[in-house]
């Protein structure tokens, strides 16, 4: 049974959705906290600031509006972070995990550039590591023969007849598969990725 | 849910297999799909698009988020190689569909060596590690100049490589990204000796099945080696599986990367190919290193399947006038769709490239045709003597020493010539416009932000001084429409910058010798507001007409005209003013011969006919600008 057809960012914006929520938590604290941690943030101070973000998302979300430009969500978002990290940064709360580590402020301002290559490097970081954990959540909702055909035939390109032949089910199914998960992970994708 | 009892049309289909259809048609489709093998054999070869795209680079990849500072030297080999037991990685060279390549060393022969390490999406293939092994060995046999030899195949804690001789140079593609733009005899020459290669793995039963711009490699001395011999059907596989019953066209997952360069019949049936697919492959190759795209260069993977299959080969003579006849129906001919009308060994397409890697005699650049006002007189003595002598400091490579210009001892020749090829090129480019030929804007790298700090050892410019920026042509530049130009223009206290397609150095066109002429800037970084005119100086002018500098040149011209400034050519440099349609070069000025025509100036447009009218020509633009 498919959940609801809403996409997650549609599904943000409603009051009565706490699982959404849960879903933008399981989708981007990995991806925040990654970061600072190749900034060599200390793990406690980073676990902090991933919250920190997430609280002030959810506060503004009311506020986004997809105006339809592409990449506004992720830009959105990149701000907030670039934003956050700067005020828990001048209030000194991050002690540098490294000696001689990199300025984190030179990094903060040029994440804030959005024409800047660093920040260009970072949207499509993002769309890579949101596609992954979007796909990976997505996979419970499947069983385990259609998500495994859709992986092998449409991820990795296997001839759809060898697949077919392994799983023991026909090519339609295969291609049955495929556009069940790809409509799937284009509803829940809806505004945050750019396709 | 009912099913459709009518097939879906083909578009619906599409959106179906890519998941973009409303849930309840989609549910349709499903239904009717679930049972039609027809609908089936369409989808499978659906294609995809960019959310698919992300999929499969997702599924791929580990990325790690940006703003990264790496603190210490990067970990480049993969932890199973660094310690074997006879190779040493010294770093990484690049990565491909199949696998990543490192530079490493023999630690007791010290030779350099490349390793090609399979990924583990490749040899999880099933058979794919004895398939691997067996073409290398068949691999290790080839011994050649032009082939990049295969020393070994080996295995470190599950990861299998592949031992080649290193090449210390770059692949084609990467070289024509680079240069803009190659001259027609080094393409030639490029290609016959990969044709060498490939004919010596013929004799010895090999076909290589992969022949592509990216498998073909130049080192730093000029050699040119064929890549990857027989790997190709290593990432390819379930060949033997799908057989018959399985849809003829081969799906595009199936397919490395895009398939520009496959032969119809591999694109059919992928198993029983022979060396006439290479020979295609070279069609394709030399259609890409002489005009700057494939054969077919629009549409999806699948779009470019059927269009091997099914759309006549274009004729490369239409995309890039100086290409000879007898050289565009070589293409063609490689590019036939049966097997049989092509050459049938690769020696005998090395055997008719030969003429075609030798600079032509009486190749006299060429010259175009205005009408508008003359506004000079003829000159009748070249104004260039004095100037075009051999250099001051001696070349790399061998300079012709002349006592007397060349072009001056052989004028009537030469004007001969040229009147034969002008009008060949004005037929040429009215059918160019005719068949809606629009420039193609590939540019490799995208326009950077024009930084003011950007050029290099000029003077700064005092105010109100005049600037103009020359646009010179980065193969063939005619020395003696350059120079004099630059001269008058500076004699008259012009400050003048000089762009082209990169900052490598302009070589000079074979019947001008002279020093190549480093350029200012590249033509991406040009600030065009900085400039109160441009001039383009031909005779390599493809890349600014139809190549990938066609933007940045319909940019520059763009913001001159809009602030009023000159656009000025002289020479083939009309050429690029004509095919961004500033003027037209169709009328033969009445009653004289064309390269009479001198110095015309219409609004702010000059122009001069050859570079007899170099120094009048100047004087022009020195008015117009200084008013």
């Amino acid at each position: 049974m498919l959940p609801t057809s809403a996409s997650l960012l549609d599904r943000l914006h409603s009051p009565t959705d706490p699982a959404a929520w849960d879903r933008l938590t399981a989708v981007y604290s990995p991806l925040i906290r990654g970061w600072l941690q190749k900034q060599n943030v200390r793990n406690d101070d980073a676990e902090d600031l991933v919250q920190e973000v997430l609280i002030v998302v959810i506060r503004r979300i009311p506020e986004f509006q997809h105006n339809g430009r592409t990449g506004a969500f992720r830009a959105w978002l990149r701000m907030i972070a670039v934003n956050v990290s700067r005020d828990f940064w001048k209030a000194k709360r991050l002690r540098p995990a490294v000696v001689g580590g990199s300025d984190f402020g030179a990094v903060l301002d040029r994440l804030a550039d959005s024409s800047d290559a660093l920040s260009r490097e970072w949207d499509k970081d993002h769309d890579l590591f949101v596609t992954r954990r979007l796909l990976e959540l997505l996979r419970p909702q499947f069983e385990a023969t259609t998500w495994t055909a859709f992986e092998r035939f449409a991820l990795k390109g296997e001839p759809a007849a060898v697949v077919a032949a392994d799983l023991g089910i026909t090519s339609n199914a295969i291609f049955i598969a495929k556009s069940r998960i790809l409509t799937r992970l284009r509803e829940e994708a809806a505004g945050l990725l750019d396709s | 849910m009912t099913a459709l009892a009518v097939h879906p049309d083909a578009a619906a289909l599409r959106s179906f297999a890519l998941g973009r259809l409303p849930e309840d048609h989609r549910a349709e489709v499903e239904a009717h799909v679930a049972a039609c093998g027809d609908c089936g054999r369409i989808l499978e070869g659906a294609g995809g698009d960019s959310l698919l795209d992300l999929a499969r680079r997702a599924a791929m990849s580990t990325p790690a988020p940006a703003g990264s500072e790496t603190l210490g030297p990067d970990v480049e080999s993969p932890p199973e190689l660094s310690d074997h037991p006879r190779y040493r990685i010294l770093g990484k060279l690049g990565a491909g569909g199949m696998g990543v390549v490192y530079k490493a060393e023999h630690r007791v022969m010290g030779r350099l060596v490349a390793l090609k390490v399979l990924s583990p999406r490749t040899t999880a293939k099933r058979g794919a590690v004895d398939r691997f092994r067996r073409e290398v060995r068949l691999a290790s046999r080839l011994s050649h100049p032009n082939i990049v030899t295969a020393h070994d195949a080996d295995e470190a804690g599950g990861l299998h490589f592949l031992v080649m001789e290193y090449v210390d140079g770059m692949s084609l593609d990467k070289l024509l990204d680079r240069k803009g733009s190659l001259p027609v005899t080094t393409v030639c020459h490029f290609i016959r000796q990969a044709s060498l290669g490939l004919q010596h793995a013929f004799e010895r039963g090999m076909v290589h099945r992969d022949i592509k711009p990216q498998n073909i490699m130049v080192t730093r001395k000029g050699a040119v080696k064929v890549l990857d011999f027989g790997l190709a059907c290593v990432a390819r596989d379930g060949d033997e599986a799908t057989s018959a019953t399985a849809a003829k066209v081969t799906s595009p997952d199936m397919v490395m990367g895009t398939p520009d360069f496959l032969a119809p019949e591999q694109a059919k049936c992928a198993v029983d190919v022979d060396i006439r697919a290479d020979l295609y492959g070279m069609g394709g190759t030399l259609c890409y290193l002489l005009t700057g795209q494939p054969p077919f260069p629009g549409g999806t993977a699948f779009e470019k399947l059927m269009a091997h299959v099914t759309e006549p080969p274009p004729d490369i003579a239409q995309r890039r006038p100086e290409i000879p006849a007898a050289l565009a129906a070589i293409v063609s001919k490689l590019l036939a769709k049966e097997p049989a009308d092509r050459f049938a060994t690769p020696a005998e397409l090395a055997a008719v490239l030969l003429p075609f890697t030798k600079a032509a005699t009486g190749n006299m650049a060429l010259v175009p045709v205005l009408d508008a006002e003359v506004v000079a007189p003829f000159e009748a003595v070249p104004a260039f003597e004095t100037m075009v002598e051999a250099p001051a400091k001696p070349r790399k490579k061998k300079a012709k020493k002349q006592p007397v210009p060349f072009y001056a001892k052989h004028r009537s020749k030469l004007i001969a010539a040229g009147i034969a090829l002008a009008l060949l090129a004005a037929a040429g480019f009215a059918a160019n416009r005719l068949s809606g030929n629009r420039p193609d804007a590939t540019a490799s790298n995208p326009p950077t932000k024009t930084d003011s700090t950007n050029t290099t050892a000029i003077s700064p410019a005092k105010t109100g001084q005049p600037s103009v920026l020359m646009v010179l042509a980065p193969n063939n530049l005619y020395l003696p429409d350059y120079h004099p130009v630059r001269e008058e223009l500076e004699r008259n206290g012009v400050r003048v910058q000089t762009a082209s397609m990169s900052k490598g150095p302009c070589e000079p066109h074979e019947t001008t010798p002279g020093a190549p002429v480093v350029p200012d800037l590249a033509i991406k970084d040009v600030d065009p507001t900085k400039y109160d005119a441009v001039i383009f100086i031909g005779a390599g002018v493809w890349p600014y007409t139809a190549g990938p500098g066609a933007e940045d040149v319909r940019r520059i011209i763009g913001s001159l005209r809009d602030r009023g400034k000159i656009v000025a050519a002289i020479c083939i440099g009309a050429q690029v003013l004509h095919q961004h349609n500033i003027i037209n070069l169709q009328t033969v000025v009445p009653g004289k011969k064309f390269e009479n025509s001198g110095v015309n100036r219409n609004g702010q447009v000059i122009t001069g006919g050859t570079y007899t009218d170099a120094v009048p020509f100047a004087k022009e633009v020195v008015r117009a600008v200084k008013k």
